[in-house]
């Protein structure tokens, strides 16, 4: 009987804890809020529950390193004859779970005029990982959305852990603490300095054969949402230097499947002008100069198809 | 029964396609440990030959599987170096998990056995249990037979103060794997795995902080192994003894991997200062030697760990080699009290076994070369990469404070209290800390590739 009471106070104690931490993360958070302060827990809070800007770039770590919000902005603005704002919200290691919270979040708060998706195939060969999952659990509970793509993804032991605030918070608790610390203001966008020294030897990358089902799912949500409210969306693949994938048509079936939405897609993975050691930091990411020279021609590709759909 | 039953089935669960070979050793070594008994006192030479047969067939399946592939691969290097004609080896053994651990004991049994410190264990069930017990197979403690034995023939129940102080280790040992261990384990990879990229100060603390994470990667372990045991009534070996307040390297080697260390030492160390005896103090240092390049190579099958051994092993020398003079300095100018030497030594103990882990965690001897000369290339500001490290400094200084507290006996043991509200704080404690701050998805222990 004794053992059993004690038990009960170390579940009831731990419990306690869980709702307090819960609580004290929630105000971290929203605090973070107030302000974009640099880091990537705090710019990934950001952009999940605070960014309103009219250009928003979204992916993983290449649309972070690869898509110069000012650049975007400037043409964007000399095209459209508006005053356009732009901030890159990607995210190391997410994919198409993150895009899809992301998109569906930002929309709701102000549709944004443009959506720029830096689509890699992974994000849609595979589902919602371990790896993405562990940065944004923080906010189950916390973004519907991220609630809505966890509750999809996750199940069994996973869905019971997330009830609790410990298991949630996980990492992320300090990530966010150590936020405060760092510089506010910032257009999320981080570029590299330095380059490759010599050009790295082939990557032949293999893939799942098909596409994930969920994922392309939320491919096709994300389309819908932005027609629904009439956002232009462009998908594009960033440069990857001396890189390709086992299943060489897997880039078709992007394309098969941007074409079926009605998405443009602009597909500068192995484009010859970026297929240079100088350009690159490492081998998946471009460096500030070639971020700059990515970002100016994916401008000089948006506009033709910015005429077609009569935006201009 | 269900022990084994469990024991065996966590086995297979880790390798499946190993589980003969765990149940084909403990067959033979219990047939050997029977065939000892019978001869060990009417004729000690046939039993000896029984005992060296065992020895013979432990280190046997321990080369075959765990150096014979290294082997190979150096004899290939050195024929082509003579020129000759040697194509490229394919040889490859797939490695069963825990070997090391598992036939240590197996030839522990033998030995004991034929120094007639334990009768042989009649019942295979049990012997079966000491084998492959479940908590300790994959990465010890490398449990003793007759302790681990008598208390299996002992009726157990599950008891509450079981239960709890076994929890506690396993938590202590959850927390260090999970909160330092592998907290720092990316930072270090970060920096060893490309040490051309970093300078001087990221490659000392990468040094220091590597030190520590073998510590509590494998501490944490021991700590879990001993803690499930404790759950269900069994006393296992301690294997660490807060090194890190060790004052030479002796005294490290004493309160670190103990169990490892006590098995060389009764079973290699001893016999050998018997062999050279008449050589003095040089017969000590050899041995000395002998004993840690095992110790090193144990660890594995490359260059590093024995070099490894051998540097603990000079450094070991050098203490016994000075011994007779630092004692008479110590009461010549009463040094044996004065808290600033013990920790000058303690810091230089720490130092010297930080180089050392260096050449332990090196994928190759240039590698531990090119990183040391790494110092050389200025100290410039530390790498920032990966700042979840800076998590694990307050729980490091937790695990130093409740290290000092234990050391000085200052009343305060948060893993042996008595007190019923300090055991509940400290589950409390370090469940939340786990649970908050621990590295839930990380790797796998870095003794497990032994």
């Amino acid at each position: 009987m004794k053992f059993i009471y004690k038990v009960l106070i170390v579940l009831v104690s731990i419990f306690i804890i869980d709702r307090g931490v819960g609580i004290v993360g929630d105000y971290i958070i929203n605090k973070l809020n107030e302000d974009n302060y640099v880091g990537d827990a705090a710019l990934l809070n950001y952009s999940l529950n605070k960014v309103t800007s009219d250009i928003i770039i979204v992916g993983s770590s290449t649309a972070l390193c690869h898509y110069s919000p000012q650049i975007l902005s400037d043409s964007l603005t000399t095209y459209t004859g508006e005053s356009l704002s732009a901030f890159n919200a990607g995210a190391s290691t997410q994919g198409m779970a993150y895009a899809y919270a992301l998109v569906n979040s930002v929309v709701d708060r102000k549709p944004p005029k443009f959506i720029v998706l830096d689509l890699q195939p992974q994000f849609l060969t595979y589902g919602f990982t371990k790896e993405q999952k562990s940065t944004l659990r923080a906010y189950y509970g916390f973004n519907n959305y991220i609630t809505q793509v966890f509750d999809t993804h996750t199940e069994g032991i996973d869905k019971c852990l997330l009830r609790s605030n410990l298991y949630r918070l996980n990492t992320t608790f300090v990530r966010l603490l150590l936020s405060f610390l760092k510089p506010k203001g910032s257009d999320g966008f981080y570029s590299h300095d330095g380059s490759l020294e010599e050009v790295p030897s082939q990557v032949i990358e293999k893939l799942p054969l098909a596409f994930n089902k969920l994922s392309v799912d939320e491919f096709k949500r994300i389309v819908e949402k932005c027609k629904a409210n009439n956002i232009q969306l462009i998908v594009a693949s960033s440069p990857y230097l001396n890189h390709q994938y086992e299943n060489a048509d897997i880039y078709d079936k992007v394309t098969n499947l941007c074409e079926e939405c009605g998405v443009p897609f602009i597909n500068m993975e192995s484009d010859s002008m970026f297929q240079k050691k100088e350009l690159f930091f490492d081998q998946r990411h471009l460096n500030v100069d070639g971020a700059d020279a990515f970002s100016q021609e994916l401008c000089v590709r948006l506009k033709p198809i910015l005429v077609k759909t009569n935006i201009e | 029964m269900w022990l084994l039953i469990a024991s065996y089935f966590f086995y297979g669960w880790a390798d499946w396609r190993m589980l003969p070979l765990l149940a084909v050793t403990t067959l033979i070594f219990y047939g050997l440990g029977i065939a000892i008994g019978k001869n060990v006192e009417t004729n000690p030479k046939k039993a000896s030959r029984y005992k060296t047969l065992g020895i013979i067939i432990g280190l046997g399946v321990l080369v075959y599987f765990k150096y014979l592939g290294f082997m190979v691969d150096q004899f290939a290097t050195l024929f082509r170096s003579w020129g000759m004609n040697v194509g490229e080896s394919t040889f490859s053994i797939v490695m069963p998990i825990g070997i090391s651990f598992f036939t240590f004991k197996l030839m522990s049994y033998v030995m004991e056995v034929n120094l007639g410190n334990m009768a042989p264990e009649k019942d295979i069930v049990k012997f079966g249990t000491y084998v492959a017990f479940f908590p300790t197979i994959l990465s010890g403690p490398i449990d003793r037979p007759k302790p681990f034995i008598t208390q299996l023939g002992t009726s157990r129940k599950i008891e509450a103060d079981n239960l709890s102080e076994g929890l506690k280790r396993i938590l202590w040992g959850m927390f260090l794997k999970m909160c330092i261990a592998d907290r720092i384990a990316p930072w270090t990879d970060a920096v060893f795995n490309n040490y051309t990229h970093h300078n001087g100060t990221s490659i000392i603390i990468a040094s220091l902080l590597y030190l520590i994470q073998m510590y509590a990667d494998f501490a944490g372990y021991s700590d879990m192994a001993i803690g499930v045991a404790r759950m269900m009534g069994l006393t296992v070996a301690e294997n660490f003894k807060r090194p890190f307040f060790a004052q030479n390297i002796a005294e490290y080697w004493r309160n670190w991997h103990i169990t490892l260390t006590q098995w060389v030492t009764d079973y290699v160390f001893k016999p050998l200062t018997v062999t050279f005896r008449d050589w003095g103090k040089w017969g000590i240092y050899l041995a000395t030697l002998i004993n840690f390049v095992l110790i090193g190579a144990w660890h594995g099958a490359n260059w590093t760990f024995v070099l490894f051994g051998a540097y603990h092993g000079v450094l070991l020398i050098l203490v016994l080699a000075f011994e007779k003079r630092r004692k008479k300095l110590e009461k010549k100018h009463n040094l044996k009290k004065n808290e600033v030497y013990k920790w000058s030594r303690r810091i230089l103990t720490f130092l010297l076994c930080a180089i050392g882990a260096v050449l332990w965690r090196s994928a190759s001897v240039s590698d531990f070369f090119g990183t040391m000369a790494q110092l050389g290339s200025g100290f410039g500001s530390l790498f920032m990469g990966n700042a979840d490290v800076f998590v694990s400094l307050p729980f490091i200084i937790l695990m130093f404070v409740c290290e000092f507290f234990e050391e000085y006996d200052l009343g305060f043991h948060i893993l042996y209290s008595k007190k019923s509200w300090a055991n509940l704080l400290t589950i409390v404690i370090l469940s939340t800390c786990i649970l908050l701050f621990g590295e839930l998805s990380g790797g796998s222990f870095i003794y497990f590739q032994f």
